[in-house]
């Protein structure tokens, strides 16, 4: 007989009470386990998802600004570019460091050209790319590119007075329009969108990028290191990360991570109350017994010692409990909120284990603390 | 030399406010080692309280209470406990057992918190348990013996650390006539060994047992006899 199988002993026969103290952690610790595991794949899967929505990097050439003018008067400004880009920087680009990350290098090629007789911006891209790199684009016929076919924004197939299955005419080519784009509220609106080459051919300008849109993979890197090593990679571009962009993706994977912290929080400050509750209760059902304790010679100690390790008992227990019902659910529940991915993620179930049982120790503090504090009189008194 | 039990005007009050009540009042209690001392008088004369102090369970209000020279007034509650532990055995009335251990576990459980083996400790509890005559009902739960055999529990539980002091409040206060009988003859065999007994209890046909009677009427000593065995 020691403290702990004096504890253990106790809590075998008031098997109800440390039923009822250890369900508020099991409920606490499950609740936490689960939050903790969807959240986390939830993180992954949207993070997933937001990284196959477009790029999040811009490469475009240097440039200085100059300012033209004489004394006060401003007569214009111009664009000295320092270097130009072309298809070859996109080998360069694949070659960073971090170039698994890299989903997808996307050439662009603009120039303004006749379009049946009106000045209009072509906008070139490989077709193939467009799906990854326009992913939001709906169009009235085909949103993909064959050959020698564009695709009109709204405004300028409004322009041109064209639709799906028109034709559009330009250096002597005649291209078919293969689609017509939905309004997105942005420049393309008002773009013909060709295959690269064919652009890089009306504007007689072979091989030549306007700008590259990069898309990188950033779940666990920060998006600054990979622009970093394409800017060392391409030391005459301006590489910029779209601020716009990550940062939303953050705050998108943010929100998931408060809801589950918060809730967590409060279902387990609500397992700490009931442990708290249960074990003050169970030190006055037991006054006496600790009375009996203390005139036998318990220290204050043993009596502290014993409380923790009964609260121990039950705190592991029912964390352990909790958590394998947590990861349980949350396996469950995972195809319900759209997350495909399977599979145990243990680090939240052992913080979970280890935060139950810390709680139940944190809960027991003051009962065990008052109990300790009881006079051995009580063993007399309460005959 | 000084006596092994030394109480100088102790008194004991109770609550405030209005509320006051003096349980104990100068009590003056000298005890040799080896006394068998049974404390008698009405109830409420202090009996339990004079018992309570001298078994480092409470402290005076007033006065001095030394045991072994130790002056428990001036120790801390966790150097009180150790006293209570090595030096006082208690026996109280209603046994106070933990029902759900064994008889054997029972009688461990001041040795739950020693850093001594678990076969020791139950081997220390099985030779006492046979010393009170309970040989075979180790594994017994409390609530499988009898008030008597209960009671021996407690004595047995009392005695594991072999305490030169025995404190009984009216130990066989909740017994039959013939098994307080018995329980007596265990006091008055281990008084034979040389511990020093201090009995509180109604029952006067105690006294041809002890050493001395003292009696206690509103918290003073109203008699202090030597008795001849």
């Amino acid at each position: 007989m020691n403290i702990r199988t004096l504890a253990w002993k106790n809590l075998l026969r008031r098997k109800s009470r440390a039923l009822f103290t250890g369900l508020g952690i099991f409920l606490g610790i499950g609740t936490f386990v689960a939050l903790a595991t969807l959240t986390g794949r939830m993180e992954h899967a949207v993070q997933d998802k937001l990284d196959r929505f477009g790029a999040n990097i811009l490469v475009v050439p240097r440039t200085d600004q100059l300012s033209l003018g004489f004394g006060d008067i401003s007569l214009a400004g111009a664009q000295v570019a320092h270097a130009k880009l072309t298809m070859s920087n996109e080998k360069e680009i694949r070659s960073i460091p971090m170039k698994d990350r890299l989903r997808s290098v996307v050439p662009f090629f603009l120039t303004a050209a006749d379009a049946s007789g009106k000045d209009l911006v072509w906008m070139g891209l490989p077709p193939v790319e467009i799906p990854s790199a326009r992913p939001w684009w709906k169009a009235s016929g085909s949103a993909a590119l064959g050959k020698d076919e564009v695709l009109l924004g709204s405004e300028a197939a409004a322009l041109l007075d064209k639709g799906p299955g028109g034709t559009v005419t330009s250096g002597g080519k005649t291209f078919r329009v293969a689609g017509v784009l939905r309004p997105t509220g942005e420049k393309e609106d008002g773009m013909v969108i060709a295959d690269l080459r064919d652009v890089e051919s009306l504007a007689k300008n072979p091989g030549a990028v306007t700008f590259f849109e990069v898309a990188a993979l950033c779940k666990n890197c920060p998006v600054e290191d990979i622009v970093e090593q394409i800017g060392n990679a391409l030391p005459g571009a301006r590489v910029s990360a779209i601020r716009q962009v990550v940062e939303s993706r953050k705050a998108a994977v943010d929100q998931f991570r408060r809801l589950g912290v918060g809730v967590s929080a409060v279902v387990l400050a609500i397992g700490g109350l009931m442990v708290f509750v249960t074990v003050m209760g169970s030190v006055q059902e037991r006054t006496r017994e600790i009375g009996v304790l203390r005139a036998v010679g318990f220290r204050r100690r043993a009596i502290l010692s014993l409380l923790f390790w009964e609260t121990g008992w039950i705190s592991l227990l029912a964390s352990a409990g909790g958590a394998g019902a947590g990861v349980a659910v949350a396996t469950l529940a995972s195809p319900l909120f759209g997350i495909a991915r399977a599979g145990v993620s243990l680090p939240p179930a052992f913080l979970g284990v280890g935060i139950g049982t810390a709680l139940g120790l944190l809960g027991a503090i003051p009962p065990a603390r008052k109990a300790a504090a009881l006079a051995p009189t009580e063993a007399i008194r309460t005959l | 030399m000084d006596p092994f039990i030394r109480l100088d005007d102790v008194s004991m009050v109770y609550g405030g406010n209005g509320m006051r009540s003096e349980a104990l009042r100068g009590v003056s209690l000298p005890v040799e080692r080896g006394e068998y001392v049974v404390i008698t008088g009405e109830s409420g004369a202090g009996k339990s309280t004079l018992l309570a102090i001298l078994g480092a369970l409470q402290l005076p209000t007033s006065g001095t209470v030394r045991i072994g020279g130790a002056d428990l007034v001036s120790l801390s509650p966790d150097r009180l406990a150790d006293v209570r532990r090595e030096t006082i055995g208690f026996v109280f009335q209603a046994y106070n057992l933990l029902p759900y251990l064994s008889a054997r576990e029972n009688v461990t459980v001041p040795m739950a918190p020693a850093r001594m083996s678990p076969r020791e400790k139950a081997a220390r509890a099985d030779a006492l348990l046979a010393a009170v005559g309970l040989s075979g009902k180790e594994r017994r739960l409390p609530s499988e013996l009898s008030g008597g055999e209960c009671q021996r529990v407690a004595i047995a539980r009392a005695l594991v650390y072999d305490p030169p002091i025995l404190l009984a409040d009216e130990p066989t206060g909740n017994l039959d006539s013939a098994t307080g009988e018995q329980i007596l003859d265990l006091f008055t065999a281990l008084h034979g060994r040389g511990k020093t007994v201090l009995m509180v209890t109604h029952n006067r046909t105690i006294l041809p047992r002890a050493t001395r009677s003292v009696r206690l009427r509103d918290g003073r000593v109203a008699a202090d006899e030597r008795l001849a065995v």
